[in-house]
């Protein structure tokens, strides 16, 4: 790929910053917990953070790292264009559970706010105050290269300077983000 | 080489009518489909909804499917639209041309599993609707039965999913991946999302009033609506004629919050001003808005205040939410359609239930179907949660 500025994977509870481990935690750890000992490194006063789901965590993360060198104007245009393959199904079913049982009826709306897979681009968004054009695909898991690759020809001719594409998921106690920074 | 993006078939469904010519008529007589929930199996009977009016077993008999199959409403909505479309751009044989299909959802198979979500766990009676729960199934389950098309996705943006999928399969056609693109969206109402949207204290009581003082909220509805878009070139070579073509479009990010708009309608105002800066047109030679309108408090003023800095004076506007409730996900897909209808049968659609301005706007929607308008170029809002904000400007055959 082209134009390929910076770049991050977060998975097996495992951050690679630019090829190089950044920071690692036991694979026995739970999820959100590695996810809240990487926001605890980080030093970030982001409050927010903890009421976000864990697909959300996720990419708020991914995001925080990648971007954190970038000014406010480079941020502002900037596109986003993510796919994941399993949308907001842990959430999904943290708010069918509160609606499934009559007799135990609570619909909770902090749960129903992040039934929507592309919410982690809003919060990410609204972190870094980024207005530009954002997409969420949905695609299969199995060759998600591909779908990498697909997203930056699809920025390729846009006049904007950065863009952040990438793909995450989270499914079943399973999750895993990798993410590029784009500068045409 | 001609790279204009022309819509040769269009296909719609929803709570005013299962094809274009029956929503054309309920358009023209300003016929409301919100009603009393018949179908969806839900206590909340307080909340009017826009149904498509037939039910499952309905929907697969006129899609020719056999009742015992495994299908969600939203996949039989897709199938019955994006059929219709293929038929009128006179595409018979998908597998004869590079197409792909684009479509936007949220809900997906999420009414079938939550009447089996008891079932999943306590017992294997309905394991089978587990494999159509996804969003990406619906998708492939239209592709099943509508034809082998070799490019399929599926844009998951909540409320402006529909029109993100028109925006990607513009793009796609003039970086050249594709020929043909079949865009649009395909949502089914389930207790899942209205319970949702309850929780935010968002529905209305009474069918919405989009833009009026007094509004209290959204009147969600269900349908399907699938345009298809080639280059100019690419129709003149198959004889086809455009019925109209996509002008501009831009999306843009509210950055503000995850389900509310922002005051001053940032995102919104962006995603106009993209879509019109790549049509090349001046903002007085849009002649008509189609809003997203949703009837909140929240999105029509910050809709308003975003239209009101762009435009001046603001051309018509209304939001046809009022006819067919907020079809989600379909949205920006069902009501580019109804926005083309009226443009071909030169006539601006009535904004119901509207009785009082908005104090804080300078502008009134549509009070009632304006006859005899000639519409050259149109601009329709999508605004989705997480701020995804899109434009679309559709532009007449002449």
């Amino acid at each position: 790929m082209r134009n390929v500025q910076g770049a991050i994977t977060i998975r097996n509870h495992q951050v690679i910053l630019q090829g190089e481990i950044l920071f690692q935690r036991d694979q026995s750890m739970p999820n959100v917990q590695f996810f809240s000992e990487l926001y605890r490194e980080l030093k970030l006063a982001y409050p927010k953070f903890f009421k976000m789901d864990p697909l959300a965590k996720l990419g708020f993360l991914a995001a925080e790292l990648l971007l954190s060198p970038l000014s406010a104007e480079d941020k502002e245009e900037m596109k986003i264009f993510l796919a994941c393959s399993h949308s907001s199904i842990e959430s999904d079913t943290m708010f069918q559970n509160t609606i499934s049982d009559e007799s135990d009826y609570y619909p909770s709306p902090s749960l129903f706010v992040y039934t929507l897979p592309n919410i982690v681009i809003g919060e990410i968004a609204i972190r870094h105050k980024i207005y530009g054009e954002n997409s969420l695909q949905l695609t299969s898991p199995l060759n998600f290269n591909s779908i990498i690759k697909t997203l930056h020809k699809q920025i390729k001719w846009e006049e904007n300077r950065y863009a952040l594409i990438g793909y995450l998921d989270y499914y079943n106690d399973k999750y895993e983000a990798e993410f590029y920074l784009i500068h045409s | 080489m001609n790279q204009r993006i022309a819509i040769t078939g269009l296909g719609i469904i929803s709570a005013i009518g299962n094809n274009q010519s029956d929503t054309l008529r309920s358009l023209l007589e300003s016929q409301s489909g919100i009603g009393e929930m018949q179908f969806l199996d839900s206590i909340h009977h307080e909340f009017p909804v826009g149904e498509v009016k037939l039910s499952d077993a309905e929907l697969k008999k006129l899609c020719q499917i056999d009742d015992e199959s495994i299908i969600g409403r939203t996949t039989l909505l897709g199938i019955l639209a994006v059929r219709e479309a293929l038929k009128e751009a006179q595409i018979e044989q998908v597998e004869k041309h590079k197409i792909g299909l684009i479509s936007g959802t949220t809900v997906g198979g999420m009414e079938k599993s939550e009447q089996f979500y008891l079932d999943f766990l306590q017992n294997d009676l309905h394991n089978e609707y587990i494999n159509i729960h996804d969003c990406g199934a619906c998708t492939e389950g239209i592709v099943e039965h509508t034809g082998n098309f070799c490019f399929c996705t599926t844009i998951s943006t909540a409320c402006s999913s529909a029109a993100n999928a028109l925006i990607m399969g513009a793009n796609m056609l003039k970086a050249g991946y594709l020929d043909i693109v079949v865009v649009g969206g395909a949502e089914c109402l389930s207790k899942f999302h209205l319970n949702g949207f309850n929780t935010l204290m968002i529905l209305d009581k009474t069918p919405c009033k989009p833009f009026d003082q007094n509004r209290s909220g959204i009147t969600l509805g269900e349908g399907a609506g699938y345009l298809v878009l080639e280059t100019e070139e690419h129709a003149a070579k198959r004889n086809v004629k455009p019925i109209c073509f996509v002008s501009g479009y831009g999306n843009a990010c509210d950055a503000y919050h995850q389900t509310a708009s922002s005051p001053d309608g940032k995102g919104a105002l962006l995603a106009m001003q993209k879509a019109l800066k790549m049509s090349g047109l001046k903002p007085q030679e849009i002649d008509y808005i189609n809003a997203h309108g949703t009837g909140t408090q929240n999105n029509d003023l910050s809709e308003g205040i975003a239209v009101q800095q762009l435009f001046t004076p603001v051309p018509p506007i209304s939001s046809t939410k009022s006819l067919t409730g907020h079809t989600t996900s379909a949205a920006g897909g069902v009501e580019i359609i109804l926005s083309i209808l009226a443009m071909k049968n030169q006539f601006l659609p009535q904004n119901l239930n509207y009785q009082d301005k908005i104090e804080e706007l300078n502008f009134e929607p549509i009070k009632s179907n304006m006859l005899n308008h000639p519409i050259q170029h149109f601009l329709k809002n999508s605004f989705g949660f997480g701020g995804n904000n899109s434009s679309i400007i559709i532009s007449n055959n002449i």
